[in-house]
């Protein structure tokens, strides 16, 4: 054999159907009924140090929300979101397809089942006529190759009280940082209420205008997680700018408009700077998993 | 904490100061996004409504379905702002009492202030925790809209915040 063709000998780690099923379904559940420790760490925080006498009273249904949710089992919200899938697939795996064509179709599978099972609400419309497909599919599937031999995948339930504030913002590129804070600032601002704050921060920087949009959401991801140490500052600036504007629990003033915010950047073309924001209400509901 | 009972008596509604906190106990209409578009459509073609609006009040929610032996899901409140536009059409026809979340347009405060009404808020993002005060519901109309069908539903110490007065002032400073 001829050293060249060696590369093609190496063995693929079958994955199987119902492995990617039997996890997202399971992490749909996990995720529409209770928070992550970190999150729920951030609120009961949040909670212990608010001083505003609304933004207190509504952390105070906050929390109460969260326990009733997690002891009798109903949805944190009843906006129970669009699913955002993230894959990441290892470069040595590959799916033994039987029964499903794809892997939207198999998602969308386990996606129907939870949403079904769970009694979650049946959110997704068609466009442009608007019917409830009744199962809450399609899911949003973003794939990308990653070296290895596992899969990798976040959920994320994606509710659009939030999700309808998401703005994106073609910037010139001789941008200052401190522009960009004041747009992160002007979205929180105008977004109000609506969101459910304290918001969560997603932002993405960079690559071009639907890649900006797709890290934002995706840095939605990273919250409690793993920090970038170049970022670090500019997150911080954010959030303790964020928490100036004085918008606070349920937009009922007080200090905390922002629990966390994450950044993640792509390389751009010299001729611009794409900056696009994602925001999560508090009931940031993810959950990840490794096939 | 304030305890008023729906439907709302128009001598109540005008004792309601915006920041107040409310606990809101009888019959209220969960209606959404779909459900208004309709209702504003049957207003404008003087089609007869699947309940009659007057004095009544409308929680603009779209429940989690109830499992089996449970009355409702989760139920919290939507965005306010989407309803907007149909909003002062229904206040018109006798609509008294909303609940939700966030802003409302400059109409919607005058028209508020016009017919004698008022705007709760409640607790977003905590349709759990507010589900514990519905003591009843059910579908009575569009029920093929699934979760943007009408609800009627009884609630009780149901709690909630007066966001609009009935003299246009409003808790949202900014």
């Amino acid at each position: 054999m001829k050293l060249c063709d060696t590369i093609w000998q190496i063995e693929m780690r079958m994955i199987k159907e119902r492995e990617i099923i039997e996890k997202v379904y399971l992490a749909i559940e996990k995720a529409s009924f209770s928070l992550e420790p970190h999150i729920r760490k951030l609120i009961y925080d949040a909670r212990r140090m608010e001083k505003s006498i609304y933004g207190k009273e509504v952390l105070n249904a906050i929390v109460e929300n969260i326990k009733i949710a997690e002891e009798k089992k109903i949805p944190l919200c009843q906006d129970t979101g669009m699913v955002v899938l993230f894959f990441e697939i290892g470069s040595g795996t590959k799916i033994e397809f039987e029964r499903f064509k794809s892997l939207q179709e198999l998602v969308d599978f386990a996606v129907k089942s939870a949403y079904t099972d769970f009694y979650l609400r049946k959110s997704v419309v068609s466009v442009p006529d608007r019917k409830n497909t009744m199962d809450n599919t399609p899911s949003i599937l973003w794939c990308e190759s990653i070296p290895g031999d596992s899969i990798r995948f976040s959920v994320l339930i994606k509710g659009f009280g939030s999700e309808n504030t998401s703005r994106l913002k073609m910037f010139l590129p001789s941008t200052e940082p401190d522009e960009i804070v004041e747009f992160v600032a002007d979205c929180v601002k105008k977004a109000g209420a609506n969101p459910c704050p304290p918001v969560f921060i997603g932002i993405g920087m960079g690559g071009t205008a639907e890649k900006a949009m797709y890290l934002s959401k995706k840095a939605l991801v990273d919250i409690g997680r793993k920090k970038r140490f170049d970022m670090a500052y500019l997150e911080k600036k954010i959030i303790s700018r964020l928490n100036q504007l004085g918008i606070g629990p349920g937009g009922l003033g007080g200090t905390f408009t922002c629990l966390d915010a994450r950044i993640r950047t792509f390389p751009t073309h010299i001729a611009g700077f794409p900056v696009a924001v994602s925001i999560s209400c508090w009931a940031h509901r993810m959950h990840q998993g490794i096939i | 904490m304030k305890k008023i009972i729906t439907p709302l008596e128009q001598k109540i509604i005008n004792e309601l100061v915006a920041g107040e906190f409310v606990e809101i106990s009888g019959l209220i209409y969960g209606a959404r996004d779909a459900a208004h578009k309709i209702l504003f459509e049957m207003l404008k073609s003087k089609k007869n409504l699947p309940f009659d609006l007057r004095n009544q009040t409308i929680y603009y929610v779209g429940p989690t379905p109830a499992p089996p032996g449970k009355i409702i899901g989760s139920c919290g409140p939507t965005t306010s702002s989407r309803m907007d536009r149909y909003t002062p059409d229904l206040l018109r026809a006798g609509l008294k009492g909303m609940i939700g979340k966030g802003i409302r347009s400059d109409d919607v405060r005058k028209a508020i202030v016009k017919y004698g009404a008022v705007y709760f808020i409640t607790y977003g993002g905590c349709g759990a925790y507010l589900s514990q005060f519905v003591k009843k519901s059910e579908a009575i109309a569009f029920c093929e809209l699934g979760p943007e069908a009408i609800y009627r539903m009884v609630v009780e110490n149901f709690p909630a915040i007066v966001g609009i007065d009935s003299k246009g002032r409003g808790i949202y400073s900014f």
